[in-house]
């Protein structure tokens, strides 16, 4: 340890002395040590206004610099009160730094009332606002790979959206893993719109002990964010930031062109031609032209080729009059821009924060654009000697522009259409129009039906006009010295305007733009959602010293309610496209109907309280207990009751050590906690019986229907995660290099779930809380902050890992939960032994070859000889098959494994083919600054995830009836001709290679590594600053999303188009993700 | 003082703490409060009809029974990832999504005629016989359940009484045998012969159950037990209640023979509600999302105008020239099919729910009638012909070609005895009822549900048939709540 720590130090020493170079003048040198007499190590000496002479001491305190008499050394170290020293003829000036205390007293949000930094003793990672990349639009995707135990997936590049955060796991089937977000000690219950120049810092609480707190919201983790404030005793900072960048496609996909698409149809075709003409035995040649395959009785769809694609007269492919690149069409490059201007400053008894922000941001798929003003006003009054007011408002106003990126090309999903159509076919026509409903017009030859993407993603007018206000005011009264009572009331304000209008100029389904029969989803809808937050907290605070004993005790109450409130209409009907809105529907009474109007609320009260003792810097206690009443549950579980306990031996302040040690500069901290946190995260009601309307009519007379809804369980209550974690400090040289490292355990019971109940029910699940059922996150993250230098060149690495495995321990009883995605596929299970929602289906093992084919059909003769199944004891000569139907039967074939080894493949033969949760994810940070110029790169990875592509179902599924992924054209053809050999036979069927199943080559590897972000700034010299009277101005450049390495095959390998963590990991379509490269300013005034 | 202040506020505010965590949906009543009325119980009832209309029971119930039994053909067999297919090609497995739709649909239907009844005391009636009259028309729902789950699927779970929880539901949950299944049915319909409903029901009120409805309802689930090889040694007993039950039907009726009443007005949309031979029909109200149906959409073609006013339909359910050829020049069904071609191949489609005047969402006015005098004439005649008295079998076979205006010669005629007349009242059933959802079952009784007569005939149509084809399987995610109560039927399992 010593040596590496040594080689550190040398490097460092190495570097600074290059620095020093630049020295011309006499050399001045020194000790620096402590009050102690200890020698500071790394302490950073530059002379003053030089812009580039500096150095740092080494193992011994010492240094030595160059500098002319009369100027000024500036001694700091982290940690340290900072010294500034005027050279007045002596060469050697040896300098006794003090210890900050401000440094010590650092405090540190962890909920409710600060506590002091050394106190703490849970597990949580913080983010300054120095270290967030401010290029990117949203929070979230600034945090990405910066915070070990917390993954920051980037589902969606949309513009204006946000990313998922999961910390530490999944720790529950139904009920969601969001964190909890707290603003400034505003548990807001949904993900924070927040402009990320605001941020101070953030704190995430990552154990439960820490998180108890929030009680039954903390068991998916807490995030704090704090915004900046004013400072007392400062003038005005004003800084205006801009910044502007261009995004386009951050990674391609690689599809079939015009020429091999041709090929693969023809195929297909061919191929079902040969399987059907076999089975029925009658005769076929792959030069029949469509009349002659039709008059055998097969239809076009199985094993018509169409004209353009095939010349029957001369039995030759046709050349291909287009070869469109889809991808290149709807990705387009797009522009973002961003101002910000801030104020900050405060007198004596008054401190102030205000920010406006603009950004404008379009999409790479135009016209999606996010367009948004954030505001905020940060208020601390000092009322009297006792009293201190804050008060914080701020609101966020967006105007969005959607298109519809994800889901089904049926349901308008762009992205799908844009893998699937044809690069045979033209994107506009001769007339500058759109080209429309080709595919859908193909539909007889058994083609797909996705439209035109362009068609859908310009025409579909869909925006939205989003509105948040939030009103915080926070009043501290000082009791007596040391005792604080605290009131926060709040309210937060979300209005939603939502529109939707879809025109007959878009072809849906098998029916062509236009058409009259289009008029079903000829429709315009509008929402109106108007939401409230409220918010009463009171605690009391009493921090006392006695002696070497400190203690830190906080009590209180909350209560909280939000209401939601939305009305929506859909209107239909409408004359043409000219008007959009649902004033223009038609005169039938049935044109207008209600969309997603409802209304609901939960209220929450709580009791709080928590108790720390720390002695002598040495040991620290702390312990939560709080209660937690919610509406969502049922009458008779209604209060929930989370303890936690946690402590923390700081080893290198044990007299006995400290001697031991001598002048090692190392500190050693060691910390151990256990918690209960809760979940309450599932739909309101669930615990009541509800009543449904309906109709029917007797006659012509309509009636009114009325049904129970389904069964429900009064028992609902809470669930829970138990979780212990130990974890270390190390520190070496002050804060020159931080190591931070926590194993954690954590079982969460209870679970909420939606239990599948028998059909004779009447109902088909319930929600209930699985009690015997256990979920468990286990696993470590470490996080390395190292300073290597400081002083005229500033230097950071930072890296962290976390390595997280998640396993159900025990169903609780529960059969396994199956889980059925998209087109009624069953692909996830959840089952004892296995990750929460793993990948479910059959392995393909091979591809069957002619011989393979050859034994099937002696298997066959068996198989019908002996009444549709095998004799006992009988030994396949060919691969299992599902069943042998000929007209499914061929080489080419998947070869499935045989699981249970019977000889047929069913579902028996099923297997966990993966899951959506990486071995482990990290981050690789850092920084530097030397002389105006700052450079920062962080990159991210994660390793052994795997994701469902189920773009396959289309992409990959062999048949010619859209474009398939590159991969397709490598495929098996015949055994001289077996392509890669793990690609099956084209056929219009290949359905029976997959239908409705998951097979395993949709499950993909989603590994990857990706430079999230490179940013090279640099501060223009103060003199040229000045002279325009400016305090601080920096230009930058800087890179977000550069590459990313990954072998998946679709767009984004972070996807997960199912919001439920049993169906984790699936790609359905999803916006993809753009590289971002930005130009930006930033002035101070 | 201050300090005072601060409990006292915390007082006031914990005061209200118990009300503060009372919410209620504001948007729909809860259990507890609602069976409190005449007119709650009336509601309920109403859902029970309404549960008539889920998916996959009667509505696009073709998959079950007419493409199952090959009469008409799956047209685009790589839909649905090729779970459609399945039906048409006997390669159903476990996990098809669409037989658990049905049987959830089906149960679900069950739950809501169970939880009527199961309310009916909550509330007093101005007419104290409503409340029998009430629980007749559930009854009558649930039988109609059992019966379609029976004949499908064999012994299903079966109870008489709601289930309220969930160990009530656990110990419900298993197989029984088809003997147990058939009883209940058999219980539920004598109440409602016994009941106070009318015989039949007028136009008006088009959808309600009658007891007409029951006694036909009886006579085809006692056919249907009566013609199982299972109930062999019972056949002479439960045919006899199969006939009297059909007579008793037959005799209610309010015409005088099937002739009078045009095949025509049994589906033309200005008489179908009133058509005297329409027994019991779900009622369906026009150009209205939440009351009309589909039919004319799904068993429309894709291309032919003149069908339904929105303009595509679906091209489902089909059947074949060859089918199309059987019918007699003269027969007035044979207009109900016409000509189409769906990707090039030529089909006959169905004009029994033609429905010009449906919008262009194509909610239509058409109902799915569920029973009508034709079938009670050819349940008779299937009675009979089981029963050894081929005359009586005859008599009532030609009261249904007579309405048909078919004429069947005397050679033919004489061919029609043994098999060869079972044979001739099956092909009739095919040729009356198509698109009505009656093949399937019709099959499993003209083979008496036999493997050994019935996996050779359709082998020929198909070789993937085989013996398992007989019965529906349990569906997967439905045997997995219950793996030793509700074992699988033979030949799903690989086994």
């Amino acid at each position: 340890m010593r040596k590496i720590v040594g080689l550190i130090v040398s490097f460092c020493l190495l570097l600074a002395a290059s620095v020093a170079m630049h020295a011309q003048n006499g050399i001045i040198s020194g000790t620096v040590t402590d009050i102690s007499g200890e020698p500071v190590i790394g302490a950073g000496i530059i002379v003053k206004g030089s812009s580039g002479r500096g150095t740092i001491t080494d193992i011994d305190g010492r240094y030595s610099i160059s500098a002319k008499q009369g100027e000024t050394l500036v001694f700091t170290c982290l940690g340290y009160k900072s010294q500034e020293i005027a050279l007045t003829g002596a060469s050697t000036v040896n300098v006794v730094l003090e210890e900050d205390t401000a440094f010590l007293e650092e405090t540190v949000v962890v909920g409710y009332a600060p506590m002091r930094k050394s106190d703490f003793t849970g597990s949580i990672a913080s983010v300054k606002a120095g270290e967030l990349a401010v290029t990117v639009p949203t929070l979230g995707q600034a945090l990405v790979g910066k915070v070990a135990g917390v993954e920051v997936r980037q589902a969606s590049g949309a513009p204006g959206d946000g990313t998922t955060l999961r910390v530490r796991g999944v720790n529950s089937l139904t009920a969601g893993s969001t964190p909890l977000y707290v603003v400034d000690g505003y548990p807001a219950s949904e993900d924070v719109y927040i402009n990320p120049s605001d941020i101070e810092s953030i704190d995430i609480l990552k154990d439960a002990a820490s998180a108890a707190i929030y009680g039954s919201r903390g068991a998916s983790g807490v995030v704090l964010i704090t915004t900046k404030r004013g400072v007392k005793d400062e003038s005005a900072t004003v800084t205006y930031d801009f910044s502007y960048g261009v995004q386009t496609l951050e990674r391609k996909a690689k599809l079939l062109n015009a020429e091999q698409f041709r090929d693969l149809i023809i195929d297909a075709k061919n191929n079902t031609y040969r399987l059907r003409a076999t089975a029925k035995g009658v005769t076929w040649s792959p030069l029949d032209d469509n009349d002659t395959r039709t008059s055998k009785g097969f239809s076009l769809s199985e094993v018509g080729i169409p004209e353009m694609f095939f010349d029957f007269q001369n039995g030759v492919p046709r050349e291909q009059q287009y070869d469109t690149d889809w991808q290149d069409l709807v990705f387009t490059p797009a522009g973002v821009q961003r101002h910000n201007v801030s104020v900050r400053g405060g007198t004596k008894n008054m401190r102030y924060m205000a920010s406006l922000g603009y950004m404008d941001q379009d999409g790479i798929i135009d016209p999606s654009n996010h367009n948004r003003i954030n505001g905020r006003i940060n208020l601390d009054a000092q009322v009297t000697e006792r009293l201190n007011v804050g008060v914080s408002y701020s609101m966020y106003d967006a105007h969005n522009k959607i298109v519809q990126a994800a889901g089904r090309c049926l349901n308008d999903g762009i992205v799908q259409s844009t893998l699937m159509y044809l690069p045979n076919l033209p994107a506009y026509e001769e007339n500058g129009d759109y080209a429309r409903s080709a595919m859908i017009l193909m539909n007889s030859w058994g083609i797909n039906f996705p439209e035109n993407p362009l068609v859908v993603a310009h025409e579909l007018d869909q925006h939205e006009d989003i509105s948040r206000h939030n009103l915080n005011i926070n009043v501290t009264y000082t009791i007596l010295d040391g005792l604080n009572f605290n009131a926060r009331l709040g309210q937060q304000w979300y209005n939603e305007r939502y529109f939707y209008y879809r025109p007959m100029s878009i072809g849906q389904g098998q029916v062509p733009a236009y058409d009259p029969q289009l008029a079903s989803a000829n429709i315009s809808r509008t929402t109106s959602t108007y939401d409230v937050d409220r918010l009463g907290e009171f605690t009391l605070n009493y921090k006392k010293q006695f002696g070497l004993h400190h203690v830190d005790a906080l009590a209180g109450y909350t209560m909280q309610r939000k209401t939601y409130d939305r009305v929506g209409v859909e209107a239909k009907g409408f004359a043409d496209d000219r008007i959009h809105e649902v004033t223009a529907h038609g005169a039938d009474p049935t044109d207008i109907v209600l969309y997603k109007t409802r209304k609901a609320g939960w209220s929450m009260i709580s009791w709080l309280s928590r108790f720390n003792w720390a002695y002598s810097d040495l040991y620290t206690l702390t312990a939560t207990f709080r209660a937690d009443g919610s509406s969502r549950f049922g009458v008779k579980n209604r209060w929930g009751f989370f303890p936690s306990v946690s402590a923390g031996w700081t080893v290198t302040n044990e007299p006995f050590v400290k001697n031991l040690l001598g002048n090692t500069p190392v500190s050693l901290r060691l910390r151990g906690s256990w918690g209960k946190s809760g979940n309450n995260d599932i739909g309101n009601y669930s615990s009541l019986a509800s009543i449904s309307t309906g109709a029917y009519a007797f006659g012509n007379t309509p009636v009114t229907t009325a049904y129970e809804g389904a069964f429900t369980d009064e028992g609902l209550g809470w669930e829970t995660t138990i979780q212990t974690n130990l974890g270390f400090d190390i520190g070496l040289w002050g804060d020159r290099v931080n190591l931070i490292g926590n194993w954690y355990n954590s079982i969460s019971t209870d679970i909420l779930y939606e239990q599948p109940i028998p059909s004779i029910s009447g109902s088909t699940k319930t929600t209930t809380n699985l009690s015997g059922a256990k979920i468990r996150n286990r696993g470590f993250d470490f996080q390395l902050d190292t300073r290597p230098l400081q002083g005229i060149v500033d230097w950071t690495i930072s890296t962290n890992v976390s390595i997280n495995r998640n396993k159900v321990l025990d169903m609780g009883g529960l059969e396994d939960i199956l889980r059925k995605t998209e087109r009624n596929v069953l692909s996830h299970i959840t089952t004892a032994g296995y990750p929460v929602g793993s990948f479910y289906g059959f392995q393909a093992i091979g591809i069957m070859s002619e011989e393979d084919y050859a034994n099937c059909l002696i298997d066959k003769q068996v198989y019908d000889a002996n009444g549709g199944k095998f004799p006992e004891g009988y030994t396949l000569r060919g691969p299992a098959q599902n069943n042998y139907d000929l007209a499914n039967l061929s080489y080419g074939n998947i070869i499935w494994e045989d699981v249970n080894k019977d000889g047929i493949i069913d579902t028996s033969d099923k297997k966990v083919l993966g899951d959506a949760y990486p071995d482990f994810t990290g981050g690789l940070s850092t920084t530097l600054r030397w002389n105006g110029i700052d450079f920062a790169a962080n990159l991210t990875y994660s390793v052994g995830a795997k994701v469902i592509n189920f773009q396959d179902y289309y992409c990959y599924n062999m048949e010619g009836s859209g474009n398939q992924y590159a991969i397709v054209a490598d495929r098996y053809i015949d055994d001289e001709h077996p392509g890669r050999n793990n690609v099956p036979l084209a056929e219009r069927h290949a359905t029976t290679n997959t239908s409705n199943r998951l097979a395993s080559f949709y499950v993909e590897d989603a590994s990857y590594v990706r430079l999230s972000n490179v940013t090279l700034g640099y501060t223009l010299p103060k003199a040229w600053t000045d002279f325009v009277k400016l305090s601080k101005v920096r230009v930058y450049v800087s890179g977000d999303n550069l590459f990313c390495i990954s072998p998946y095959r679709g767009y984004n390998p972070e996807i997960s188009y199912k919001t439920s963590n049993m169906e984790a990991g699936f790609d359905w379509g999803g916006y993809p993700l753009s590289r971002i490269i930005t130009g930006g300013l930033n002035i101070t005034f | 003082m201050k300090k005072y202040l601060l409990i006292a506020i915390a007082a006031i505010i914990c005061a209200s703490c118990s009300d503060f965590l009372n919410e209620s949906d504001p948007n729909s009543i809860t259990s507890g409060n609602f069976y409190e009325s005449e007119a709650d119980i009336t509601n309920v009832l109403n859902s029970a009809y309404a549960s008539l209309k889920g998916n996959y029971y009667f509505v696009n119930s073709y998959h079950f029974t007419d493409v199952h039994s090959n009469l008409t053909v799956c047209t685009d067999p790589g839909a649905r990832g090729g779970a459609y297919f399945q039906f048409y090609n006997f390669t159903l497995n476990e996990e098809n999504e669409f037989l658990l739709n049905r049987y959830q649909t089906i149960y679900k239907s069950i739950g809501y005629a169970d939880k009527l009844i199961y309310h009916l005391d909550d509330v007093t009636y101005a007419d104290p016989s409503t409340r029998n009259s009430y629980e007749a028309q559930a009854r009558f729902i649930r039988a109609l359940g059992f019966y379609t789950l029976v004949a499908e699927w064999g012994a299903v779970p079966v109870f008489d009484k709601a289930l309220t929880s969930m160990q009530e539901i656990k110990d419900a949950n298993r197989r029984t045998s088809k003997a147990d299944v058939y009883d209940q049915i058999y219980k539920d319909l004598q109440y409602v012969i016994d009941s106070p409903l009318s015989d039949l029901t007028p136009a008006a009120d088009c959808g309600r159950v009658n007891k007409v409805a029951a006694y036909a309802l009886y006579g085809k689930a006692a056919l249907q037990q009566a013609t199982d090889v299972e109930f062999a040694s019972q056949r002479k007993s439960i045919l006899a209640k199969a006939e009297s039950m059909l007579l008793e039907a037959w005799n209610k009726k309010t015409f005088n023979e099937l002739k009078d009443i045009p095949f025509s007005s049994v589906w033309d949309l200005s008489t179908q509600k009133g058509c005297k031979e329409n027994i019991f029909q779900i009622n369906f109200v026009a150009k209205n999302a939440d009351l009309g149906s589909d039919f004319a959409y799904v068993y429309g073609p894709m291309s032919e105008a003149n069908i339904t006013s929105k303009h595509l339909c679906s091209s489902a359910s089909m059947t074949t020239p060859e089918f199309y050829a059987t019918y007699d020049q003269n027969d007035a069904r044979r207009a109900f099919l016409r000509k189409t071609t769906y990707s090039g191949i030529e089909y006959y489609h169905s004009m029994k729910y033609k429905d010009l005047d449906c919008g262009s969402d194509g909610y239509g006015g058409n109902n799915w009638i569920v029973l009508r005098y034709a079938d009670v004439a050819l349940m008779l005649a299937e009675a009979y012909y089981w029963d050894g008295n081929e005359t009586e079998a005859k008599k009532w076979l030609k009261a249904v070609r007579d309405r048909a205006g078919v004429v069947v010669s005397a050679d033919a005629a004489s061919s029609e005895t043994g098999t060869g007349l079972r044979d001739a009242i099956y092909t009739e059933r095919m040729k009356e009822f198509i698109h009505e959802g009656h093949s399937w079952h019709d099959y499993l009784r003209m083979y008496n549900a036999d493997a050994t007569l019935m996996v050779p005939v359709f082998q020929a149509k198909n070789p993937n048939f085989t013996l398992k084809d007989l019965l529906f399987p349990i569906p997967y995610s439905e045997r997995i709540l219950n793996p030793e109560g509700l074992p699988q039927n033979p030949g799903y399992l690989g086994d």
